[in-house]
């Protein structure tokens, strides 16, 4: 086994487990936030504009741990800084 | 691969620019193009809807554009609190243009310009300096001294997080558009060519969201830093009533 064949191997192994394990926690995150939103809007549904509005943005800036995740990904499988220098 | 094509292709190569130990890359790629476009149609769309028009006897199209200017204002007034006036017409810019640019990938000889990484870096820019120039115009240069808030030993690590909230914005946006594209291009792939539609579909909810939240979060970066006694002081002569109905 060469050593591009480990890199490659790697990476995809790597890629694969990045974007699992970075997307657990976030969804999870995401959807407890998601039943709060929704148990207050039942609750108080006069505020139901104002709750929806800061769900969204509490949501976006959650999921940006998870977008790192994909972008790091992304970076392995399309931009691996180190298969260069393994081909020529 | 074929899922390649959703990346940034390079058309024209104007070679490289040495300045200093600086090494730039010239190189006209599609997103230019596309940006271009996307600003020539905007532009001349605002120019054409707003001509001829009457509070008499308002055409349909002008109703249509009032609409979406009061929602917007609606919108920027519940968040922010404050007159509408100093914020408008870059918030609101910033959401036509990002919503504008997320759609126009739809279209086919089009790339999605915020799927590429320069083009959101290039709008958050914009956002990193709005922050401060609001906050010099409201509260002068005093503005600068939240960096060493609560003590002055936390100064690196407020510019740290100064600097990672506009890294979040800039990933935020281009994941998000870049990891559509991907999924739509595995599903054509993988399927046929008509079955990644509804797919399409959800991401037309999903670019109108993203697109709101780059002007949200701009907008909330601008406001946290302002106090609002000191905004009703600037902004106490102003009586706004254009988007109550």
């Amino acid at each position: 086994m060469d050593a591009l064949t480990i890199v490659a191997a790697v990476s995809i192994f790597t890629a694969g487990f990045t974007i699992a394990i970075g997307g657990i926690m976030p969804s999870r995150g995401e959807g407890e936030a998601l039943t709060k939103a929704i148990e207050s809007v039942a609750r108080q549904p006069e505020q139901a504009n104002t709750i929806i509005r800061l769900f969204f943005i509490g949501a976006a800036v959650v999921e940006s741990v998870a977008i790192y995740s994909l972008v790091i990904a992304l970076i392995i499988l399309f931009a691996n800084p180190f298969i260069h220098l393994f081909t020529k | 691969m074929g899922v390649e094509k959703v990346f940034t292709k390079e058309l024209i190569d104007l070679g490289y620019l040495q300045i200093g130990s600086l090494k730039l890359h010239l190189v006209i790629t599609d997103v230019v193009v596309t940006t271009w476009v996307a600003m020539g149609v905007i532009i001349s769309l605002s120019y054409f809807l707003t001509r001829k028009l009457s509070v008499e006897n308002p055409s349909l199209r002008q109703i249509v554009v009032e609409t979406v200017i009061i929602a917007m204002a609606k919108q920027i007034r519940d968040f922010s609190q404050t007159p509408v006036f100093p914020f408008f017409s870059l918030i609101a810019t910033m959401w036509i243009f990002v919503a504008f640019s997320n759609l126009i990938g739809m279209v086919p000889p089009f790339h999605t310009p915020t799927g590429n990484l320069a083009a959101v870096a290039g709008l958050s820019t914009i956002t990193f300096f709005s922050i401060y120039y609001y906050g010099v115009k409201f509260h002068g240069v005093g503005y600068f001294k939240k960096f060493f808030q609560p003590n002055f030993i936390l100064f690196p690590l407020n510019v740290i997080g100064e600097f990672g909230r506009i890294v979040s914005l800039t990933f935020r946006l281009f994941g998000n558009m870049l990891g559509w594209d991907l999924i739509i291009a595995m599903l054509v792939l993988l399927t046929g060519v008509l079955v990644p539609v509804p797919m399409m579909l959800f991401n037309v909810v999903g670019d109108l969201i993203q697109a709101y939240l780059f002007g949200v979060l701009t907008l909330a970066y601008i406001v946290a830093g302002l106090k609002v006694e000191e905004i009703d002081k600037k902004l106490s002569g102003i009586k706004e009533d254009w988007y109550e109905i």
